[in-house]
């Protein structure tokens, strides 16, 4: 088929001047304010990674023509597969369909990076190149070289937009390979890091692909850096140290898999249950940065778990890793020991949480000498103990004040204690500041052991087998203190 | 410590973090929150965002609030005015009234009253206080009176809402659910706050279940009213048919199916509703125990002066000494009966008398058991009481006021036999030692260990405090 000149000058002539436009266009596209679009926009945006398809079928297949021609002209044989003009059209038609609704996808704004500027310029080198083609092909027909010429030219442009496009939405076909090879770099359990090793190990497998630079930035959302996740994404924080309910990450997470809004999206395997418990006492305990794993504090089956997560060799290991987490008994235990045996008891005070103060009020009944040994764990930090209306007797109230050397209030109102109590007690109770013996059986046997307690600020003794006149003399030896009798 | 990370754990409600972990690993399939929760849960009380320490060391544990609500007259309490005396009858000068906000009184001939009832001083420190209040009297030597508490609200609601809540506006957590919020409870038997009502002796203005709510911090916060007269808590036996264990079974089902939807979401009103689940279902026993008045020997019913469950406000303070031991983190009081627009000095009497022995007996039966010394008792109204008379002289009153009124404090840490701030001579407004709301919760909170700008909430994207932007210490009244 041959082609009035004229006509061949004005389609060359619009070519160029389409092709020019389309730069333009593109151009502009790259340096667009992104942000939300019309929904129709949004809509053929979306329709990128369904016609993109399109001219790579149509341009494979001429492609691999040409080869079967060109491999056909070393033969003896004249066949030729033929070309096809409204095959080349189509291709080249939808070439420039798909880089125009690319280009739609690209101002949605979820994707940034180097990659898709890559992937927008060779695809829009492609499209121009496709209709070159099929200008070629019309002009000078099929039989020539500079056919030949620009249709590789143009697929070879083609493969490369696929590539990067493919980078951006599937991942680095390569990455096991890349992914083995820094495993046999692995650190040593004691050198690991929280984040940096476990965390981004757990984000990059279940989040990078639609949330990390050069790939996607869906939402909004990058989490390939700490400083990403704290930034977050349109609605809000990724991470926000200390705060799983702020932190939106885990969050999502959380939700239903049926939830719109879980993550990972429907389609993509959610994290796994030790995944989500590690990152969240991860986010729980601060979010810490740069702490390594093993000295954490963070609970032992867990660090046991991302440890066999990272190495190679799992076997082993773990026990090196046991023998890593201190055994050091920790406040925070202990008090949970306590509780766990008796009930809700401890309150912490002050910025440490290290000053203690126990009450039986909620297992008076239940709380008799045998109870006594579970509280003595604490009993170091106690500075404030409440065993009125127990049925502790002296025995194990004597236990409590021996190992209990910070106590500064004592309150023991309506318990079993006697006079032995007193006189055994009041050696150890140097920094008692409040004792509360009202109701108890305590009588004046009491009151020549009492009467040393000079440091006391308060003492009560109503209600209790003393007289006045004990009140009275007690009175008189502490003169700094406030004795209060019964009413 | 971060407030949403402490939240998180009170999902958690008292279990074992490494029991919760080894589980989670030992069933890995079968994770679930609700594998731990709920059955196993040693207590549904929470020990508040400050469970791994206070801001620094509390003097007190708890807080009983004895709200006179309807606004006593700081003039016939503890604000002894003897210049009112002298001008009694004559015209208020303008110089304290113009262009002020006035509630009833507004645009009314304004004439000075003088104080209604005598004065006479009291304990070592020798502080006036009214004579229509004998019993408080024997105990001025273990409360320290603010005479400088100023408002910003004239009427009832708002002014109880500002009282609890720090804000004039209604939606803001009370200062119960602050300190529960902060603290937790100390009781896994009984509600953390606790309110009772009682009321006589002049108009009981309505008080609003909203003054002890919540506002936003979970709901289970919030103040829980109990009865005042006969049982505190209505049906707390289990209906015929149905045994302990029948009812225990029942709890722990309903339990299982919210654990089941909480582990799925971090919603504290799915753990706020299975800990009140836990919680009524301890109650069935602990409140009868809690009213189970026997045990409580003559003499004591003697210092109350009171029958034990007979709605009134000495019943009620009996009752907050047993929710007090109990380990109930927060009491309030209300006692509606001193709204004394008219007939003061026929009314206030019964007011007074209804409230005074019942005040005195707390804080003694607090002392005597070596409870006062961990414990804050806050005395006082929503507003105070002009100095002008309301209405003609035999059936005269007075109005609401704010610019100047009375609150007394006792307990741990409370300087007693204390006077602090004074009004102008003529009781109208504070004038030295200027003393807010803020300040009161402030110094409320400082006592209980916890610095009021660091317990926060946050809340449509704004951390609130109790004190909002304010907050002094009372630094004059503690010891």
């Amino acid at each position: 088929m041959k082609l009035d000149g004229k006509i061949l000058k004005l389609l060359v002539a619009g070519y160029l001047v389409l092709s020019l436009a389309f730069v333009a266009l593109a151009w502009w596209v790259s340096r667009a304010e992104l942000g939300e679009l019309p929904a129709l926009l949004q809509v053929g945006g979306n329709m990128h990674p369904l016609l993109l398809h399109l001219p790579i079928g149509a341009f494979i297949y001429v492609l691999v023509a040409e080869l079967v021609n060109v491999w056909m002209g070393f033969t003896r044989y004249q066949w030729r597969i033929k070309g096809s003009l409204p095959l080349l059209g189509f291709g080249a038609l939808s070439s420039y369909a798909a880089a125009v609704v690319g280009l739609l996808l690209y101002l949605q704004g979820e994707y940034s990076g180097d990659l898709i500027d890559k992937h927008l310029w060779w695809g829009v080198g492609f499209a121009i190149a496709s209709g070159l083609v099929f200008l070629v092909a019309l002009a000078v027909g099929f039989q020539s070289l500079v056919y030949r010429g620009v249709l590789f030219g143009s697929t070879a442009a083609m493969m490369v937009t696929g590539h990067f496009g493919g980078l951006i939405t599937h991942g680095d076909p390569l990455e096991p390979l890349l992914i083995a090879a820094k495993e046999e770099e692995a650190k040593s359990p004691d050198e690991l890091l929280i984040y940096e090793d476990v965390v981004t190990v757990v984000l990059q497998e279940n989040c990078y692909q639609c949330h990390a630079a050069d790939k996607k930035q869906k939402s909004g959302l990058l989490m390939d850096s700490y400083d990403a996740l704290l930034v977050g994404g349109d609605t809000g924080p990724a991470l926000v140290p200390g705060s799983l309910e702020e932190s939106l990450m885990s969050e999502y997470w959380h939700l239903p898999e049926d939830d719109d809004l879980h993550m990972p999206p429907e389609g993509k395997a959610p994290l796994t249950e030790q995944e989500k418990a590690f990152i969240d006492a991860w986010i729980e305990a601060g979010a810490p940065q740069n702490a390594k794993l093993v000295d954490s504090g963070m609970d032992e089956a867990l660090v046991v778990w991302a440890i066999d997560l990272l190495t190679v060799n799992a076997e082993g290991e773990t026990e090196v890793v046991q023998a890593l987490i201190p055994v050091d008994p920790k406040l925070a235990q202990h008090i949970e020991q306590v509780e766990q045996a008796l009930g809700l008891s401890v309150s912490r005070y002050g910025p440490q949480g290290d000053v203690l103060s126990f009450t039986a009020v909620n297992f008076r009944e239940a709380m008799d000498d045998s109870k006594i040994e579970q509280i003595l764990i604490i009993a170091p930090h106690l500075v404030d103990v409440d065993l009125s209306q127990t049925e502790v007797t002296t025995d194990g109230a004597v236990k409590v004040v021996t190992s209990a050397g910070q106590l500064k209030r004592l309150n023991l109102a309506r318990t079993q204690i006697d006079d032995r109590w007193v006189a055994s007690a009041v050696d150890a109770l140097a920094s008692l500041e409040s004792l509360n013996l009202y109701g108890t059986q305590i009588s004046s046997e009491s009151v020549p052991h009492l009467v040393r307690l000079k440091q006391l600020k308060q003492l009560y003794l109503g209600e209790t087998q003393l007289s006045e006149e004990d009140l009275k003399s007690i009175r008189t030896q502490l003169p700094d203190t406030v004795v209060m009798g019964g009413i | 410590m971060n407030q949403a990370y402490e939240t998180f754990k009170s999902l958690q409600a008292g279990i074992n973090r490494r029991t919760f972990l080894r589980r989670s690993l030992s069933s890995l399939g079968a994770f679930a929150l609700a594998d731990i929760l709920g059955t196993e849960s040693v207590n549904a009380a929470w020990k508040g965002t400050l469970g791994e320490g206070t801001h620094h060391l509390p003097k007190v544990k708890r807080v009983i609030h004895l709200c006179m609500a309807g606004g006593p007259s700081h003039l016939e309490t503890f604000d002894y005015k003897p210049e009112l005396e002298k001008l009694h009858g004559q015209a208020m000068p303008d110089s304290y009234t113009k262009g002020e906000e006035l509630a009833q009184l507004q645009g009314s001939e304004l004439k000075i009253m003088g104080p209604n009832f005598g004065f006479s001083r009291h304990g070592q420190s020798g502080m006036m206080i009214c004579d229509q209040f004998p019993h408080i009297g024997t105990v001025a030597d273990d409360i320290a009176v603010i005479r400088s508490m100023y408002t910003e609200q004239i009427n009832h609601d708002p002014a109880h809402t500002f009282f609890n809540t720090g804000s004039i506006i209604p939606g803001r957590p009370s200062m119960g659910a602050w300190t529960l919020y902060g603290l937790g409870s100390m009781s896994s038997n009984l509600p953390g706050y606790v309110v009772l009502t009682s009321e006589g002796g002049g108009q009981g203005q309505p008080i609003s279940s909203r003054q002890w709510h919540n506002g936003f911090l979970p709901s289970k916060f919030q103040g829980v009213a109990l009865q005042s007269k006969g049982d505190p808590v209505h049906y707390v036996n289990n209906p015929g048919g149905v045994d302990k264990q029948g009812q225990k079974d029942l709890i722990d089902t309903v339990n299982s199916l919210n654990n089941i939807q909480m582990a799925e979401r971090h919603d504290k009103e799915i753990a706020a509703r299975i800990a009140q689940y836990e919680l009524a279902y301890r109650m069935q026993s602990s409140v009868p125990e809690l009213s189970d008045f026997r045990g409580e020997p003559e003499h004591v019913l003697d210092l109350y002066g009171c029958k034990p469950g007979d709605g009134s406000f000495a019943s009620n303070c009996l009752m907050a000494r047993r929710l007090a031991e109990r380990g109930v983190r927060f009491i309030q009081l209300y006692h509606r009966g001193w709204d004394h627009h008219n007939a003061i000095r026929g009314s206030f009497p019964k007011a007074a008398k209804l409230v005074d022995q019942g005040t005195a007996a707390l804080i003694k039966d607090l002392k005597m058991r070596g409870m006062l010394e961990d414990t804050l008792v806050i005395w006082g109204g929503e507003f105070g009481r002009t100095p002008m008379a309301q209405g003609q002289s035999e059936t005269a009153g007075r109005d609401h006021h704010i610019k100047g009124f009375s609150v007394f404090l006792a307990g741990g840490g409370i300087k007693g036999g204390t006077v602090y701030g004074s009004t102008d001579e003529l009781g109208y407004a504070a004038v030295e030692n200027k003393t807010s709301i803020h300040d009161l919760h402030m110094t409320m909170l400082h006592l209980l260990g916890v610095d009021h700008e660091r317990l926060q909430f946050r809340f449509q994207g704004r951390d609130f405090r109790l004190t909002d932007v304010h907050g002094k210490l009372i630094k004059g009244i503690l010891a």
